[in-house]
């Protein structure tokens, strides 16, 4: 009973992962023989062809060298910009003043394409690792801003009233009912941080950059070099693999209290 | 504490006095007056109900007792003490949800003894006998989104009684229960409250739960919010919830909490 049960979940669960595997197999299938026919392999790619390239870059260390540099920039721009939406948040959630008055601006520079204003940053902080950080930290800062904000401004205050019937100190409201309270959004910012980073980071790479992911890219398609553009992205996917695995490890320890409900 | 106010806090648990309260009306410079001028003493060991329709103010009063809404005027006298601000000395099981949703079963009713600083042993031996008590043993793990309706308020009844602190303040508990496990929980309730006896404030707008549970029914009359009679429930104890019909003296009470509460349903339509 007991070995069956076993043997019955460990086939659950790699039926469950066979069925989320199993649409991107059919995908690249379908490219690769759509490939041999109608496509046009030059500017497509061929999932054949990008393995190979992937299998040789991989043994070498060029690729990871901007692999290094494009992780570096994102991990700091991350934590930097994570760390003060965080603190400016919460400070503007807490505070009615304070928010009043720093939230429009907030929203003001918030309005501002990131991209377009990326080669400002460029001949701000130079062309190396600080432009790219603080592109990250003016594209995290926001997420992590409004997910904590509004997660303050939808707080249950009838929580906090019978905490306080409880005796709770102030300190224990902020650590024992509030941060618990808006703990889902606070992994929400993080995991939505963790995409726009790297997209920050690549952005300000193209624009301008002597190493890294999107440097690579560019270089790749600047001598038109279909299969490697697409190593790089499949690097790029591995940074944000890791990334959101981690935030989905904290998900999984500190959110097991939220509700499984599906819509539909 | 003197010898003085702990005897005065044996006499009177809870002494309203004179108070008001008026919210900010929907319209600039408004006002809506939810109490005019309210003044009751408790007795101790008593089970007292707040009746009215809704909009009587029967919450917001239980809420200043709580000391989470401040009175317009007047003051709150609870265990021989005036309240200044959120009241600490008494237990409160609120309308909606009953429990924390970030913690289990048995972390919840344990917080209001670790904010409180009992010993662990302590703790961990009053959490498993009111967890016993109110009939969830075996779910202590589980967190509120995995329990019932009414096996969360069963939580919030052992996480307000854990602490003994002698007046629990209740606002419409079961109000969105099922009949069914409403009836099974108000005899629940007095069969702990029987052991325990704190002072229990109950507000709920159900005429035959006020009866069925109260020693002492004050009927509140809508905008301005105002005491209209104070009734009292001789039905003897114990009772049963479930054949409260039956009970001497259940009829009297109920035609006479029934007429006086006649006018205000009407016009409350």
């Amino acid at each position: 009973m007991g070995a069956y049960m076993r043997a019955s979940a460990v086939f659950g669960s790699a039926k469950r992962i066979g069925g989320i595997l199993l649409p991107g197999i059919l995908l690249l299938v379908a490219w690769e023989v759509a490939g041999r026919y109608v496509l046009d392999t030059e500017i497509l790619g061929e999932p054949s062809n990008i393995l190979a390239t992937l299998v040789k870059q991989a043994g070498g260390t060029k690729i990871w060298y901007h692999l290094w540099v494009t992780a570096s920039e994102v991990l700091i721009g991350y934590f930097i910009g994570v760390a003060t939406g965080f603190a400016i948040g919460y400070a503007v959630g807490v505070s009615e003043t304070f928010g009043r008055i720093v939230e429009p601006y907030v929203l003001l520079i918030n309005a501002i394409p990131k991209v377009a204003v990326a080669p400002l940053f460029i001949v701000f902080f130079g062309i190396g690792l600080a432009s790219k950080v603080a592109i990250i930290v003016s594209m995290v800062f926001f997420l992590m801003f409004y997910a904590v904000y509004v997660g303050l401004r939808t707080i249950d205050a009838e929580f906090l009233y019978q905490a306080r019937i409880m005796g709770i100190s102030r300190t224990g409201e902020i650590f024992k009912i509030v941060l618990p309270a808006i703990l889902p959004n606070i992994l929400v910012g993080l995991k939505t941080s963790a995409a726009s980073a790297i997209i920050g980071a690549i952005i300000g790479e193209i624009v301008a950059s002597r190493a890294g992911l999107g440097f690579y890219i560019l270089e790749a398609s600047g001598s038109f070099n279909v299969d490697a553009i697409w190593v790089g992205v499949i690097f790029l996917m591995l940074l944000l693999f890791v990334m959101t695995s981690i935030i989905g490890v904290l998900e999984w320890r500190f959110l097991r209290w939220l509700p499984r409900k599906h819509l539909g | 504490m003197s010898e003085g106010t702990c005897i005065q806090s044996q006499t009177v648990p809870i002494s309203v006095r004179h108070v008001s309260k008026a919210f900010r009306g929907a319209a600039i410079g408004t006002e809506v007056v939810a109490l005019d001028d309210v003044s009751l003493d408790i007795a101790p060991h008593s089970f007292v109900s707040f009746l009215g329709p809704s909009g009587c103010g029967k919450t917001t009063l239980l809420r200043i007792i709580a000391g989470i809404e401040k009175p317009s005027a007047g003051e709150i006298i609870c265990k021989g003490q005036r309240l200044a601000s959120t009241n600490t000395s008494v237990a409160y099981v609120p309308q909606g949800k009953g429990l924390f949703p970030w913690l289990t079963l048995r972390q919840n009713v344990e917080f209001p003894l670790k904010l409180r600083r009992f010993p662990a042993a302590v703790v961990a031996e009053k959490v498993r006998s009111w967890i016993d008590k109110v009939g969830l043993s075996g779910f202590e793990d589980l967190y509120p989104w995995q329990l019932s309706g009414g096996m969360e308020k069963r939580g919030a009844l052992a996480r307000a009684l854990v602490a003994d602190l002698g007046i629990v303040l209740m606002d419409e508990p079961f109000g969105p229960l099922d009949a069914q496990t409403r009836l099974i929980l108000q005899n629940d309730l007095l069969r702990l409250w029987a052991e325990q006896r704190s002072v229990i404030v109950f507000v709920t707008h159900d005429l035959v739960e006020a009866v069925a549970l109260s020693d002492v029914i004050i009927v509140m009359s809508r905008r301005p919010g105002r005491i209209k009679t104070i009734i009292e429930v001789p039905i003897p104890r114990p009772r049963d919830v479930f054949e409260i019909f039956k009970a001497p003296g259940f009829a009297e009470v109920y035609d006479q909490v029934r007429e006086t509460m006649h006018d205000e349903l009407i016009s409350a339509v």
